[in-house]
């Protein structure tokens, strides 16, 4: 499902300083995968979700999703892949401040065509993530661990194959951290999912570990 | 059709109408009291006439603080209005819908019970502003009565609306209020500022060409050393000091082969406090009714019989009625027409037939307080239309100066060159600040822009994450400035037209000049392009940030939205 060759991300931060992130990675994740990434901080697990989400252009390398080289894409298809393919939950705070949580989950939708379907899948998905009876708050109005559930509902709205979470307990505390990967491995059902975090703990929720180190990958 | 959509449409159509209320008794079907210009006519005490009884009466007229109290009425309609576009809540909207039902009616009772109109029949608040407003007032009212009665059968709670891209606009606009403020009031100041010195620019403009144009004269003769005294009398319609020349000097005229028509005026003022006269202190004209091509083509309604030698014609701010009899030097005449407004000093005039003057003034001597010293075959001023050919206007004047020594002439690009000179110097300051201020403006929209999208740049990556593509976010954000450009526009229009008003009724009056406001097309083109010029701002403010955005991965986006 998801094949990386030679995929390198080097920041020049000036003329004669440049900055290895990822360093010819190669990986194959099949369809129902559920992959930890583990690693320390800077290790370039961020970076490397990042880039097989679409968001950060490697330097050189390639992203195969479905056999699609997704860095070959122009602006238009590679955005709408990811809004139909690939769902995100980001480690910070990433709800629109201005929306309420149930317009936050709809967002994507709105990219690919939103109707009455799309708002009882919203509801179905907040009563999953336990807030159904939040629907009209703001984000401002949800403690950490709540926004980050609506985060995980808000990247499921369009039944993505792919979900790439970023560091998803980061700041929680232990109890929700639980909740929050019982939610993941429930998710895993229908989507593969790759998780970066730097606890390695985490990665007893995986059927796949590998560690991230000085921008190598390495399978445990 | 839900009800959240029918009542934006009731919303829209009431802000529409609102705007109709605000704009109908000054520019769609102005009141009487002509464009902001106050004239005044002095009656004798005893006279039961249309303004007050006896004493000095002073315009405007009632109907001229009615017109501005539409204005008061039509701006809660306006705002209660587009809160009704806004606002989802059944029960708000309710409430909306029942104030723009009492404001409505208010529209209707203004010019009929709470203020009124003026008690002409034919005066214009009377055939054009009242049935207007009462159309509106009706209007008004069916529609918020519908608005309260979809809003009452919504019983299901309210869905939130659905999510597009206007909404997502729409939410940010409020979610940001302060920002959204600031740039608002921004292009406000800009737009406001060069509207209104476009619009002052274009109505100097355009009353100096009708001012030229409306004697339908192309040279004006008049005695020589008095060419400041007519200019002053068709400003003002005052006569300081009366001048007059032997009516031979019309066959010397002529004879001037590229003349093609002329026709005299002869210019006295009635008394004042004195029974002999209806009216005092008010200019008389006696004109030519044979040759006359300067009075007669602003007739508001053709006459149906010849005006003979004891009928009158009243310039457009009297109101004594038509047919009716009035006394000038104990000579009684009948008013037999009115003249449509033609912004000079004329317009506060009374205009009697040449013969019809001269017994008047002969009968003076027995019949007035004081006799009017002018004899038969005077007259004060000539009025000549040029042949078109080979001589231009100019030509045609330094040549009767050069025949005739004993006159001035007077032509339409050397008149009133002392008040253009001083209204142009007032509107180039008005103009060039204008400019600064939008200059300012539009650099303060961009920081504001710039602040914005750098507030953003998180949002903004994670739309792009979740699959809103650079053309997507370009548009949604121009969309934004755009949208806040308008408003900033439609207040700096309204906020420029106040300005325009001021101008009106405080600085013009005091130019003594006859402003006569630029066309409703006119104002339209300078609204409209005061509008292009306020999505300009928006988008030249916008476009710098997001140029820098696009060029921008949207994981940095994110990463960035952190620090």
């Amino acid at each position: 499902m998801i094949e990386l060759k030679d995929l390198t991300k080097i920041y020049r931060q000036s003329s004669e300083l440049s900055v290895k992130a990822v360093d010819r990675v190669n990986l194959k994740i099949k369809s129902g995968d559920f992959a930890v990434i583990t690693g320390r901080s800077g290790s370039g697990k961020t970076t490397l979700l990042s880039m097989i989400g679409g968001l950060t252009k490697p330097t050189y390398g390639k992203v195969l999703i479905e056999g699609i080289d997704l860095w070959n894409l122009d602006d238009k298809t590679l955005s709408a892949f990811r809004n139909r393919k690939i769902g995100f939950v980001f480690q910070f705070p990433s709800l629109i401040p201005t929306l309420s949580v149930l317009e936050n989950l709809i967002v994507p939708a709105v990219f690919s065509g939103v109707n009455l379907k799309t708002y009882r899948r919203a509801f179905t998905l907040l009563k999953l993530v336990g807030l159904a009876e939040k629907y009209h708050a703001y984000p401002h109005q949800l403690s950490a661990g709540q926004q980050r559930r609506v985060t995980i509902a808000r990247a499921l709205i369009n039944k993505p194959e792919i979900v790439l979470a970023d560091e998803p307990t980061s700041d929680l505390d232990e109890d929700t951290e639980r909740e929050i990967m019982e939610l993941f491995k429930q998710i895993n059902t229908d989507a593969t999912i790759l998780l970066v975090t730097h606890n390695p703990e985490l990665s007893v929720y995986g059927n796949r570990h590998f560690r991230m180190s000085q921008g190598k990958l390495t399978e445990l | 059709m839900t009800g959240l959509n029918k009542a934006k449409i009731f919303g829209i159509t009431l802000a529409i109408l609102g705007i109709l209320v605000i704009l109908t008794p000054h520019l769609i079907f102005p009141v009487c009291e002509y464009h902001g210009i106050s004239a005044t006519v002095i009656l004798p005490p005893t006279y039961t006439g249309f303004v007050v009884t006896g004493g000095t009466a002073t315009m405007p007229f009632k109907c001229y603080w009615m017109a501005w109290a539409e204005v008061a009425v039509g701006i809660p309609i306006v705002v209660s209005a587009l809160m009704l576009v806004f606002i989802r809540r059944p029960e708000t909207r309710k409430v909306l819908s029942l104030i723009a039902l009492t404001l409505g009616v208010m529209v209707i009772l203004l010019p009929t019970a709470l203020i009124g109109t003026c008690p002409e029949p034919t005066a214009p608040c009377n055939t054009g502003t009242k049935p207007a407003l009462l159309a509106l007032g009706a209007v008004i009212v069916g529609i918020s009565l519908s608005a309260f009665y979809t809003a009452g059968k919504e019983k299901t709670p309210y869905l939130p609306e659905i999510l597009n891209t206007s909404s997502l606009v729409k939410q940010d606009i409020k979610g940001r209020a302060l920002r959204s403020t600031l740039t608002i009031a921004c292009i406000a100041v800009a737009v406001g500022s060069l509207f209104a010195s476009s619009a002052l620019m274009e109505g100097i403009n355009h009353s100096i060409e009708l001012q030229a144009n409306k004697l339908g004269a192309d040279i004006i003769v008049v005695p020589k050393g008095e060419r400041e005294s007519f200019e002053h009398l068709l400003l003002t319609g005052m006569l300081e000091k009366p001048f007059y020349m032997d009516r031979s000097v019309e066959e010397k005229l002529k004879e001037i082969p590229q003349v093609e028509a002329v026709t005299p005026q002869l210019y006295m003022v009635t008394l004042t406090e004195a029974s002999c006269c209806a009216i005092w202190s008010v200019l008389l004209v006696g004109f030519d009714v044979e040759t006359d091509f300067v009075v007669t083509p602003w007739l508001s309604t053709p006459l149906r019989t010849p005006l003979g030698r004891d009928d009158v014609i009243q310039g457009c701010y009297l109101l004594l009625p038509i047919g009716g009899e009035t006394m000038f030097y104990g000579h009684h005449f009948k008013i037999k027409a009115k003249l449509e407004p033609m912004g000079t000093g004329f317009d506060a005039a009374i205009f009697i037939p040449m013969e019809g003057a001269y017994v008047m003034a002969e009968e003076s001597y027995y019949k007035a307080e004081k006799p009017l010293e002018v004899k038969r075959g005077q007259v004060s001023a000539f009025f000549l239309r040029v042949k078109p050919g080979r001589y231009s206007v100019e030509d045609v004047a330094t040549l009767i100066n050069i025949k005739i020594p004993a006159v001035d002439t007077i032509t339409s690009s050397n008149m009133f060159q002392t008040v253009r000179t001083q209204v142009s110097s007032i509107l180039q300051t008005f103009f060039v600040t204008g400019g600064l201020l939008w200059g300012m403006a539009t650099a303060l929209s961009a920081t504001v822009f710039s602040m914005m999208i750098n507030e953003r740049r998180r949002e903004i990556g994670l739309l792009r994450a979740v699959g809103a593509n650079k053309n997507y976010i370009f548009k949604l954000l121009v969309f934004e400035a755009v949208i806040l450009a308008l408003i900033g526009g439609v207040i700096g229009i309204v906020g420029g037209g106040s300005i325009v008003y001021f101008f009106n009724t405080l600085i013009i009056p005091s130019l003594d000049f006859p402003y006569i406001p630029p066309t409703l097309n006119s104002l339209g083109l300078t609204m409209g392009l005061s509008l292009c010029l306020a999505v300009a701002t928006g988008f030249i403010a916008a476009l710098h940030p997001l140029i820098l955005v696009g060029k921008t991965d949207p994981y940095d986006l994110i990463r960035r939205g952190e620090i």
